[in-house]
């Protein structure tokens, strides 16, 4: 089970953190971890989750005119 | 004197003489619908007039393009000339209609759209999947209008983490089939673009006519990157819809199916809280249990200590009762030690009415009478204390 660390999220855009935490929330559900592997996982996730919030929350809409000569 | 006819003779003849003219027989003539008679039959009786004359006009039910029969309606008509003896009228006998105007461009639309539909342009096996969470959005409509405003509005407020990317095209007049082409082409080339909404607002059936244009509905089957159309209301249903991956009934509603909800996506992230906290509940209760488990098979499996605990009490009893029983000779050794001792202790004797002699010099006792000489000093030791006496 591949760990994620703080700094190799904050890389990853929105939709790759929603596919890994799905990942992670169906690996915890299927109860094929260890407790210990579980903790580490929960912990991820909840980083995650975190994240996609503050993602979310700090997100500003960009717009451009590719037909603008300027 | 000339011949003389009977009506029905004239009345044949008339009809024979229009059926049998071959410039008459399969003719069409263009005109405006009046006068239009629509019996239970199913037949139309209606009237084709132009700025200065009239003609009658009969046509049978379930012929081609009776549908575009209306009065006022500008229409071409194919048929032929023929004489109706009853009423004594020329009649034009209507086998197909085609409209003219806005009935033309619904043929149009018509034949293209049964076109494109037989090439596959329309398959619904050929849609694609729209992204979840597109990162860059292409916008092909006018720079100018409410629309893309409209479109920018939604998107801030849905899903503010895109790029929203306009290809600006005029959308109506003769340049805008043009224009929308190359628009959805420069997104192609440019290529970060996820999804593309092509819009417009509502219009006329001409105003909207640039997206039943063939070279729009070819460009939008081949573009790489999947199209949403959003043209005109809800009821207007154009050929760019009919080719795209997915036809949104007004521009707003294409701007709302490309994007995901915030709100949805926080309200999500909150469930997968509490799943994430469940499921680790769950493992600390699976662990707990199997931890209960291993407890109360070790208590099962265990040996009887009870036997043991009894054994070691007796061996202990056992040990307490022989040491004790040891004591008790021991004491019983010690006393009789200790009374031989008393008969032997030097004070019993003295007790008795002995008295223990020794030589005053040197404090040696006197154990023999011819040791001692006359005069020598001698203490003599009784039970209660000490003399000194001379040898006389």
């Amino acid at each position: 089970m591949p760990e994620l660390d703080k700094d190799s999220i904050n890389d990853l855009s929105y939709e790759e953190i929603v596919v890994k935490l799905n990942d992670g929330m169906k690996l915890l559900e299927s109860g094929d971890l260890t407790l210990e592997q579980s903790i580490v996982l929960y912990k991820e996730c909840m980083t995650m989750i975190t994240k996609c919030n503050e993602i979310l929350d700090n997100a500003e809409i960009v717009i451009k005119d590719i037909t603008d000569p300027r | 004197m000339n011949n003389v006819w009977s009506v029905t003779q004239l009345s044949n003849y008339l009809k024979q003489l229009l059926e049998s003219n071959v410039s008459l027989s399969n003719l069409s003539v263009m005109g405006e619908v009046s006068n239009l008679s629509s019996p239970p039959s199913g037949h139309r009786y209606f009237r084709l007039k132009d700025s200065q004359n009239v003609i009658s006009n009969v046509m049978w039910a379930n012929r081609s393009g009776i549908q575009y029969l209306e009065d006022g309606a500008q229409v071409m008509v194919t048929g032929h000339m023929t004489f109706y003896g009853r009423n004594g009228n020329s009649n034009f006998q209507v086998e197909s209609v085609t409209p003219l105007g806005i009935g033309s461009l619904s043929v149009e639309f018509d034949l293209l759209k049964t076109k494109l539909e037989t090439e596959g342009l329309f398959d619904q096996s050929r849609k694609r999947d729209l992204p979840e969470f597109p990162k860059v959005i292409g916008v092909v409509t006018s720079a100018s209008g409410s629309v893309w405003q409209d479109i920018q509005n939604v998107v801030k407020r849905r899903y503010p983490l895109c790029e929203l990317l306009l290809s600006h095209a005029s959308v109506q007049g003769e340049k805008s089939k043009d224009e929308l082409c190359s628009a959805i082409d420069l997104l192609n080339i440019e290529g970060r673009s996820d999804v593309i909404i092509l819009a417009r607002g509502g219009g006329s059936l001409e105003d909207l006519w640039p997206f039943n244009e063939e070279s729009l509905a070819r460009t939008i089957f081949a573009s790489r990157i999947p199209i949403v159309s959003g043209v005109g209301h809800e009821t207007d249903i154009t050929i760019a819809d009919l080719v795209s991956d997915v036809r949104a009934p007004t521009p707003s509603a294409a701007a709302e199916l490309v994007v995901p909800d915030c709100e949805m996506l926080r309200h999500d992230l909150s469930r997968n809280v509490i799943t994430v906290n469940n499921a680790l509940l769950r493992k600390i209760d699976v662990n707990r249990l199997g931890m209960i488990n291993i407890s109360e098979k070790i208590l099962r499996e265990m040996p009887d200590l009870n036997d043991k605990r009894r054994r070691v009490d007796e061996i202990l009893q056992n040990v307490i009762y022989t040491l004790r029983n040891n004591l008790t000779s021991e004491k019983r050794f010690i006393l009789e030690l200790e009374n031989q001792l008393k008969l032997l202790d030097f004070n019993n004797i003295l007790s008795r009415g002995f008295a223990f002699v020794r030589k005053d010099s040197d404090l040696s006792p006197v154990k023999n009478a011819k040791d001692m000489n006359k005069s020598d000093k001698v203490r003599l030791s009784f039970n209660d204390g000490e003399l000194l006496a001379e040898i006389l």
